[in-house]
């Protein structure tokens, strides 16, 4: 197999960041990405871009771990290169702050983030309702520009991409080698996931330059992210919920919520209201698969389901996937070797 | 009771404001007056990014390090104020980077969080092996100055657009207490030697991405004189100029290479920044902030001076220490007049 086909479904951060990876393993593969939606118009777009991970019941600690760390690994060293504006990729300090001390008072990535420790007694006085808090100084990854600066980085290699709505994994065989899944919450109609379910998150983008620093309650429902030109203001999370159209009574509650921690936020300017659909699951399904139909095989390897951590580790799994697609490949040589004898 | 303020930086502006809204009630024929060369937003603390943030050692100067720290604490009593944007208030965290080993601050337990940079900090800026990260507020000239002067305005305090040539030009309109907050020009209406400018010459760019401050030392060069950045919440401040004795207020085209070229090295994303302006100031430098009452005699009049001078580039660091220091010198002025103007009990 000379130039194996690769067609990557999904124009999000992970469809990007997984084809990008492809084409660093894998050379001489000729990479595709297929999508209904381009920047700015994914989910990926609406999330603040954030490296605090979420944590994935059922998927090991020591593999989020990885993909933490080689996500933020990867994002510093662009961070602290000439590309970080055009990337939109920078470093931002801040809190996490708890009304009532957390069980686990070291998370998992604590070692990973700069700077991480307990906040003083000094600082906590600035949030009053709050006893316990953490310090640390992390990553953000602005989008629209990181999902821009991903494409650019991927035709500069060759590969294409189209708009293009896939129905079935199927309609694409003839034409490509291997898939990969990355639809986030398309998984969901397009292999007939039922583990993978929606978190409906509505955020306000503001106008607030003065914020410097982020501001998160540690029960995950308020947040205050500050990107290069707009503070992200959240959020919800409502499992379950389809629904993509903003809601005014959300807007109020999220706005009064994000300044009750950031008083000065009452004269943020611009509000622009969005909402995305965290693609949510138990663990996120870093996994190849073999379709079979009427004789026919096709390789799929599938990215998705990284619900609220996309941006935390999507490239460890990027990463993980283009590894996957890597032994597809050799899958194929090895049976068209053994075809030919 | 006619006081005259000279000078409308931060230091003649907030001076101003402690003494009218300290003893307004008490005298009520209080008449404040601010004379000045220059306003917002041509003033030295114009110029200035606005962080609060002290000489690396206070040099045994005990009395200006209170005076920071009651800047500081009065300022973050105003941080969740409805004021605070209009002030140009906000926290900001950064870095402060050596290539080798320092003792702490002064300021250590003044500013929020202080600790030592961890090793992988450290690997963002090559070159420097030391460092520490702090939490410490931004108070933006620009903003705070028109802020101030509407308080004054509001208090019915006047302005006067107007050089003032010397003390006595005012005591003889019939001003009763001068404050000289004249800053640079403080020479001018009284020799000082001691008063020195330290130019200071920095480029404002875009560069919405940077959300932290930077900033090097050169322990052999002295503060300032190594690259530094400082976020505001309009564009960033480069810079990195300290000139002792340089009196020129023009751009250098070798101090702008010298800024570019290493905070570009120092954080290689602003080679994408757009600049957007550029500026020199002289920073009032001088030993020690002259903070006292001369008494001046003009004939068969005594004449009251306040001096409130020589902040360097710690202006917006101190000046409300200072303006509160300043405020009880002028409460100490008062009372002896007071002393003076009680007539004397009977002669039995």
């Amino acid at each position: 197999m000379a130039s194996p086909k690769v067609a990557v479904v999904g124009a999000g951060v992970i469809g990007l960041s997984t084809a990008l990876c492809i084409t660093e393993t894998c050379p001489s593969c000729s990479v595709t990405v297929l999508s209904d939606q381009f920047s700015p118009n994914t989910t990926s777009d609406v999330a603040a871009g954030m490296l605090i991970p979420h944590t994935y019941p059922d998927t090991l600690i020591h593999r989020q771990k990885q993909w933490f760390r080689e996500t933020f690994t990867y994002l510093f060293a662009i961070s602290n290169s000439a590309e970080a504006s055009e990337a939109g990729i920078h470093l931002v300090s801040g809190w996490q702050i708890f009304k009532s001390t957390p069980k686990e008072e070291l998370p998992f990535w604590s070692d990973i983030v700069l700077g991480f420790r307990p906040m003083s007694e000094a600082e906590l006085q600035k949030f009053p309702e709050h006893r316990f808090g953490q310090a640390f100084t992390t990553l953000k990854c602005d989008c629209p520009p990181y999902l821009l600066w991903l494409e650019k980085r991927l035709k500069a290699t060759g590969a294409q991409m189209y708009t293009r709505k896939v129905a079935d994994l199927w309609e694409l065989h003839s034409e490509y080698d291997i898939v990969v899944n990355c639809t986030g919450m398309g998984a969901h109609q397009l292999v007939g996931d039922k583990q993978l379910f929606p978190v409906r998150g509505q955020v306000l983008k503001v106008h607030a330059p003065w914020v410097k620093h982020f501001i998160r309650d540690g029960d995950g429902l308020t947040y205050i992210y500050p990107g290069i030109d707009r503070v992200t203001l959240g959020g919800t999370r409502e499992k379950g919920s389809w629904s993509l159209s903003p809601d005014p009574g959300t807007t109020r509650d999220i706005f009064d919520r994000c300044c009750s921690l950031e008083p000065s936020l009452q004269g943020a300017q611009d509000i622009e209201v969005k909402v995305g659909l965290r693609p949510s699951r138990q663990c996120v399904r870093v996994q190849r698969e073999i379709l079979s139909q009427g004789g026919v095989k096709l390789p799929v390897v599938h990215n998705y389901g990284h619900g609220a951590g996309g941006f935390s580790v999507h490239r460890g799994t990027a990463n993980e996937a283009a590894h996957l697609v890597g032994e597809c490949i050799s899958a194929l040589q090895g049976s068209s070797s053994r075809a030919k004898l | 009771m006619r006081v005259a303020v000279i000078g409308a930086g931060v230091i003649g502006l907030s001076s101003a404001l402690c003494i009218h809204e300290q003893f307004h009630g008490l005298v009520p024929s209080l008449e404040l007056e601010v004379y000045a060369d220059h306003f917002t937003p041509h003033t030295t603390s114009d110029g200035a990014a606005g962080l609060w943030q002290p000489y690396l050692s206070d040099h045994g100067n005990l009395q200006e390090t209170l005076w920071n720290k009651e800047t500081f604490d009065y300022l973050l009593g105003h941080l969740h104020s409805p004021a605070a944007k209009e002030m140009g208030l906000f926290l900001i965290s950064g870095y402060n980077l050596f290539t080798e080993p320092v003792p702490d601050p002064s300021w250590k337990n003044i500013v929020l969080g202080f600790r030592n940079l961890t090793p992988k900090e450290l690997e963002l800026f090559p070159g420097y092996s030391f460092g520490w990260f702090n939490t410490a507020l931004m108070l933006e000239g620009r903003s705070y100055l028109p802020w101030l002067t509407n308080r004054l305005m509001q208090r019915g305090v006047k302005f006067f657009h107007k050089k003032i040539e010397s003390f006595q030009e005012l005591f003889s309109q019939g001003v009763d207490v001068v404050l000289n907050c004249s800053g640079m020009r403080a020479g001018d209406l009284q020799p000082d030697p001691e008063l020195q400018p330290g130019r200071g010459q920095v480029i404002k760019v875009l560069a919405p991405w940077v959300k932290h401050f930077i900033i090097t030392h050169d322990l052999k060069s002295g503060i300032y004189d190594s690259p530094y950045i400082i976020p505001g919440s309009e564009f960033t401040v480069l810079g990195g100029i300290y000139q002792h004795g340089n009196w020129s207020e023009e751009n250098s085209a070798k101090d702008h290479k010298f800024i570019w070229d290493s905070c570009c090295r120092l954080l290689p994303a602003l080679q994408k920044a757009k600049i957007v302006g550029e500026w020199s100031g002289l920073r009032p430098a001088r030993p020690s902030v002259r903070l006292e009452r001369e008494s001046i005699r003009l004939g068969n009049l005594q004449a009251e001076v306040i001096h409130n001078y020589g902040h360097g580039g710690f202006g917006i660091t101190i000046h409300r220490g200072c303006a509160m220091a300043a405020a009880r010198l002028f409460g100490s002025i008062l009372q002896e007049k007071r002393q003076l103007a009680t007539p004397p009990g009977p002669r039995l």
